[in-house]
């Protein structure tokens, strides 16, 4: 190895250096430009990131242009050179512009003093990137040797640039997926709040009850007792020989622990009681479902299951202001799911519509109870639930954010826009499901919730 | 003997505190409906020395109910019952009620208030 091939090889392995430490656009874009600047002069440089869905070429970063001139090449980049240098793939290099036809309708880059043009394609793996381009007025600016150089650098700029862009990608996605994490958690409490109080009647009302009504069946077991006591008395009074006068004594004390009133009360005390602890236990369980923050394990849900437990739990938050009808179908396949998403995501369709419905009734006094319609059905691939209400509605002009995270028509501190960022979020990403939605303002809303199962 | 309303829309609730209060004091004479309409129309109709309502019912709630009972039972202790822990009791006590019971109520609690609105009937209606 000469002392030529040496120097060389060191200069190559100098750029390799300082470019695979880049780890952001800007030292990247920073450390081409000082390298390219120690191999040649140029008076103008574009580089050209190309997206593909929009077949575009962008000037990401430019040197020598005025702002115009910058708009003007990125406007016509894929007319021009760079445009044919993305799609052959092959640097481009016009040693004297004025002889190149094509180039001279671009009036705002001055042809005329701008000779020599080099255009290389940024390649990864076989796909272009985008176009690096310099320009200097000299004629014939660019040797060989230079080009090669520009060009090794350039590839290796590539590929770090790509690893780059791939490593934000994913860490704004590891952030998005956080954040959608966290919000989803906090709307789940948010709820859970919200139907806290209403969940502490459902069960103070039961609570009420059988307190009474063990209250009384202590004193019906004192009256019981009593009445016992003096049938016993009797029974062992041998004085006694006329039993008309016994009769008389039993009559007596029936009425006077008035143990009528007892024995017919105890069954619906009873029976009353025992419903009111199942109710509690119901709710209890049920809550139990929901509450559990961050059970992370996928199961099968029984959608229609998970519906009946939400009427329960938020019976408080209707019961006084609309009519919740439940039509489910009876063998609905089930979800694999994380089933605390699903649960939170029905939830939150319900609560919309009592919210709905409570907005209609404060714009419309003949309006006094709303009704909320929700069914279950399945076809083939999919599991369909559909919420109906006759609420407020949603206005046309809002119909396509409703999904938007953080957009709420409620006033501030009332809605977190968070609840069919979430639903959305749920069923169409997570669970590749879908979500229909239609309404008319001021007459109802309907929304269907597609889900595949397998 | 005291003449009490009890007005509450759960039907058990109800029946509960009819058992209780038969089974437990000759001292009151109760009434008791599970709806708001009703409730005024006994109201309008019947002289009352207490009258206890839950808060949230179809119709007519306890608010609207014991809003009318100060117009027209101004002598009669009303008392609020209820089983929401977080409604703004303060101003309910302040402009509708005399007493606000928390759901549950035991029947201690209940007869002892019940006694306490009779005897201190004069100073509860200052209040």
């Amino acid at each position: 190895m000469n002392n030529n091939h040496t120097n060389l090889f060191d200069k190559y392995k100098d750029f390799a250096t300082k470019l695979i430490v880049c780890n952001d656009l800007r030292s990247l874009f920073g450390t081409v430009e000082k390298l390219v600047n120690e191999i040649c002069d140029y008076e103008y440089m574009v580089l050209y990131y190309y997206t593909a869905h929009s077949d575009r070429l962008f000037a990401v970063t430019t040197k020598g242009l005025t702002k115009e001139e910058r708009f003007i090449a990125q406007k016509t980049a894929m007319q021009r050179a760079p445009g044919r240098c993305l799609r052959t793939k092959e640097i481009i290099y016009i040693k004297e512009a004025d002889s190149e036809a094509y180039d001279l309708q671009n009036k705002f880059v001055k042809p005329t003093l701008l000779n020599s043009r080099l255009y290389i394609p940024l390649i990864n793996n076989g796909q272009v990137l985008g176009v690096y381009s310099l320009a200097s007025f000299r004629i014939d600016n660019f040797s060989d040797k230079v080009i090669n150089a520009i060009s090794f650098i350039t590839n290796i700029a590539a590929v770090i640039y790509k690893k780059i862009i791939e490593t934000r990608d994913l860490e704004r996605m590891n952030k998005r997926l956080e954040e959608t994490n966290r919000n989803f958690l906090s709307q789940k409490l948010q709820s859970i709040g919200q139907l806290a109080a209403g969940i502490a009647h459902e069960i103070n009302t039961p609570l009420q009850y059988i307190n009474d009504n063990l209250d009384f069946l202590e004193h019906s077991y004192e009256a019981l007792s009593n009445f016992t006591s003096s049938i016993y008395d009797l029974v062992n009074d041998w004085s006694i020989d006329n039993w008309r006068n016994v009769r008389n004594i039993i009559k007596k004390s029936i009425k006077e622990t008035d143990i009528d009133f007892f024995l017919s009360e105890i069954p619906g005390a009873i029976s009353q009681s025992q419903e009111g602890i199942l109710k509690i236990s119901k709710i209890i369980n049920t809550i139990k479902n929901f509450s559990q923050v961050g059970m992370r394990e996928q199961s099968f849900l029984n959608i229609n299951r998970s519906l009946e437990d939400i009427v329960l739990i938020t019976r408080n938050e209707w019961k006084k202001i609309a009519d919740v009808r439940l039509s489910l179908h009876n063998d609905l396949p089930v979800i694999y799911c994380y089933a605390d998403e699903v649960n939170q995501v029905l939830l939150q369709f319900l609560l919309n519509s009592v919210d709905a419905i409570k907005e209609k009734m404060q714009i419309d006094k003949n309006y006094t109870f709303g009704k909320i319609a929700i069914s279950t059905c399945f076809g083939e691939k999919e599991v369909a639930i559909q919420f109906v209400d006759d609420g407020i509605g949603i206005q046309e002009r809002h119909l396509d954010k409703i999904f938007d995270p953080f957009f709420t028509t409620k006033p501030p501190g009332k809605g977190t826009g968070q609840g069919l960022a979430i639903a959305h979020n749920v069923i169409c990403s997570k669970l590749g499901g879908d979500i229909f939605v239609s309404s008319n303002y001021l007459k109802g809303t309907e929304f269907i919730i597609k889900l595949p199962y397998e | 003997m005291a003449n009490v309303l009890f007005v509450d829309d759960e039907e058990f609730i109800l029946l509960g505190l009819k058992r209780l209060i038969k089974s437990a004091s000759d001292a009151i004479d109760a009434e008791f409906t599970t709806s708001g309409k009703e409730a005024l129309q006994k109201i309008a109709d019947k002289n009352f020395d207490i009258i206890i309502t839950d808060l949230y019912m179809p119709e007519i709630d306890g608010l609207k109910l014991l809003e009318f009972a100060k117009k027209a039972q101004p002598n009669a202790i009303r008392i609020m019952m209820t089983g929401f822990v977080n409604s703004d009791l303060e101003k309910i006590k302040n402009e509708f009620a005399h007493i606000i019971l928390a759901k549950p109520v035991n029947h201690r609690m209940l007869l002892e208030t019940i006694n306490d609105c009779l005897s201190k009937k004069e100073e509860l209606l200052q209040q």
